[in-house]
């Protein structure tokens, strides 16, 4: 790095909130770990080689980060403080020159003026099944930063306090009123009221992900049936649901390779990806669930290899992938939820929906890029924008795993570097 | 079993192989995409090699000993690398059709599901790039379920594979195109949440021996 870059980038980091210290090296987001193969002898984790890019400070925008880890709230009133030093977090690779634009990428209608911001989350190692709740705090589980009790905990991006709030891990209501712990080794799923710990129901299901909807009123499940053909033959399901404590269930559907359960935001309806008992029709279901509704479940896009569905928080849209169909067909797809308007879009990649009702997606890097880039995508209004590019942040997301925070203005990912769980803010 | 990081993680290398960082390259001509191929399922602590331990991975310690590489019928496969070919069709599981190639570094490359018997013949030379054979389908007929490329990368007595992702060069994460599913993630031992969650961070395995992933508790 040259002398007076440093300088420059130092002090603008100084300037910015929570910074520690102002080395020649250590101050920064997220590494350049190459994504090639490990020297076979040597253990990834104690290896983190730093970079050797330079930092152009003239033309690039370095994110404000801390190089702390918050602190942590256990839930014996003990706080205690990561002991990571600024070295585990290894220098970035910002480099202006080495990852040129895309070329591939839809033409951008916007492009924002913001900075977009790198700060650390949860350190590496942790911080797993993380997601959002409806008021911004994000749930994950992982080992207590004083590196003893493990379970589910919930912190807010930024505050430094975690919050206990299971020894166990499964899915939660948005309100994080209740959880629906899976016990593998028991083969059940407990439905726990959190603030009391009561359990509702014991729902003797393989310990199958379970839903719950929007009001958490009911709760719903794929079961992978016992008894398969073998277990490259198409996967048997079965379609469960009930209340809370258990009464009510019922089979509301079975078939074949199901997955990508989700509740409409009506609660009414559930959607889902596979194929008929029948191995016939394959695709998009949807099923009404309300009480009354004899009706069965039907398809609402019909398709092989479609997978990968999400639907949007509003519930109107659908994005989803097609693969090994052709070159037609193959791809992310978006529809309306009535199975409307389907569309290929001119990009693939990673996609997930945020509560402003865009689709924010990360294309599958191009030639030589070294990052990732970060778009949105309006399915009122058709507009695209670029939110990030390797030009201003190191985005590399390891496994697909991000989510959007409440409001659309950041991203969690895990750092593909590190290991370690990042916050982007690409939004003022 | 509280095996400690050190012993769950060790690492089998030939002495031959470990001068060179990523000696191989991918078993496809061409880029990754939706219609062509990407990854499908990552080497070692799978969800779905947990699911599968006792089943189809049983021999393999539990996890998923190769990588797959979804891919339609019918695809282009080639090596990994030079060598002679060593077996087709040999007694190497990965049904319906299976090719090894051995390697002047001391490792074999297993690419298994093949569509049909390849044309090689035992003994003959492949340079990297050359077609072993066509991807295939574990059941052979079906090609709508699970149509997929297992790569192997074995030892020299092909008793104990490690992880492609560590000897082939490549751009791992970018290869999955971004899709998900339960093959892309890894099953977590929630009383031992650090280890075998990377793509790098994976053990070998050894054929016959005991189950890695038969987990107390665990997630998901
Ligand atoms: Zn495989």
């Amino acid at each position: 790095m040259k002398k007076k870059t440093f300088l420059k980038l130092c002090g603008w980091l100084a300037a910015s909130a929570g910074l520690v210290g102002c080395a020649e090296t250590p101050v920064t987001p997220p590494t350049t770990r190459p994504e090639t193969a490990q020297p076979a002898t040597t253990r990834p984790e104690n290896s983190r080689p730093t970079t050797t890019n330079p930092v152009t400070a003239e033309t690039v925008q370095v994110p404000a980060i801390t190089t702390q880890y918050p602190t942590t709230t256990l839930p014996q009133g003990e706080t205690t403080t990561l002991p990571v030093s600024p070295t585990a977090l290894p220098t970035p690779p910002v480099t202006a020159t080495a990852s040129p634009a895309p070329t591939a990428m839809p033409t951008p209608t916007t492009q924002s003026s913001f900075s977009p911001v790198l700060k650390p989350v949860v350190p590496a190692s942790s911080g797993y099944y993380f997601r959002f709740t409806a008021n911004g705090r994000m749930v994950f589980y992982g080992r207590a930063l004083n590196g003893s009790q493990t379970g589910t905990w919930a912190m807010t991006p930024g505050n430094p306090a975690w919050t206990f709030l299971t020894p166990g891990s499964g899915n939660f209501t948005t309100d994080l009123t209740l959880a629906a712990l899976n016990d593998k080794a028991a083969g059940t799923t407990v439905i726990t009221e959190l603030s009391t710990g009561k359990v509702l129901a014991t729902l003797q299901n393989r310990s199958s992900s379970t839903i719950f909807s929007p009001d958490n009123k009911m709760i719903a499940y794929l079961l992978r049936s016992a008894q398969q053909a073998g277990p490259e033959q198409p996967q048997r399901f079965e379609l469960w649901m009930s209340n809370p404590d258990g009464s009510q269930a019922r089979t509301v559907w079975s078939g074949l390779e199901a997955g990508n359960l989700a509740w409409f935001q009506d609660n009414r309806r559930l959607l889902w990806t596979g194929r008929d008992s029948a191995n016939r029709r394959s695709g998009l279901w949807v099923k009404n669930v309300a009480g009354g509704d004899n009706a069965g479940a039907y398809t609402i896009i019909e398709s092989k290899g479609l997978t990968g569905a999400a639907l949007s928080p509003d519930g109107q849209s659908v994005a989803y992938w097609v693969t090994l169909q052709g070159s037609e067909f193959s791809g992310v797809w978006l529809a309306r939820s009535d199975g409307s308007q389907a569309r290929k879009l001119p990009w693939v990649g990673g996609f997930r929906w945020a509560d402003t009702g865009e689709l924010l997606y990360v294309p599958v890097r191009q030639g030589r890029e070294t990052a990732s880039t970060l778009w949105s995508f309006n399915p009122a209004t058709g507009q695209t924008s670029r939110l990030t590019g390797p030009d201003k942040v190191p985005l590399k997301i390891a496994l697909d795993q991000w989510q959007v925070a409440p409001g659309g203005r950041s991203i969690v990912y895990r750092n593909a570097d590190d290991n370690a769980l990042w916050q982007l803010t690409f939004r003022a | 079993m509280g095996l400690g990081l050190a012993e769950r993680s060790r690492f089998l290398i030939p002495v031959e192989a470990s001068a060179q960082t990523s000696p191989f390259g991918l078993p496809f001509q061409g880029p990754p995409g939706p219609d062509t191929w990407y990854i499908r399922q990552w080497y070692g602590n799978t969800r779905w090699a947990y699911r599968q331990r006792r089943a189809l991975y049983s021999q393999g310690q539990g996890l998923h000993f190769g990588v797959d590489f979804f891919a339609p019928c019918g695809h282009p496969v080639v090596a990994i690398g030079d060598g002679s070919v060593l077996a087709v069709d040999g007694p190497y599981g990965a049904a319906p059709h299976n090719v090894l190639v051995r390697h002047p570094n001391g490792w074999v490359s297993l690419y298994g599901h093949l569509l049909a018997r390849s044309s090689l013949r035992v003994g003959q030379r492949v340079n990297q790039g050359d077609v072993v054979g066509q991807s295939g389908a574990p059941t052979g007929a079906d090609c709508d379920t699970h149509p997929h490329l297992h790569l192997e990368i074995r030892n020299n007595s092909l008793s104990a594979t490690t992880n492609p992702v560590r000897l082939i060069e490549a751009d791992w994460y970018n290869l999955t195109l971004g899709a998900d599913n339960e093959g892309l993630q890894f099953q977590l031992d929630l009383n031992q949440p650090e280890i075998w969650q990377t793509i790098s961070d994976q053990p070998d395995v050894r054929f016959g021996g005991a189950l890695l992933n038969d987990y107390g508790r665990t997630a998901p």
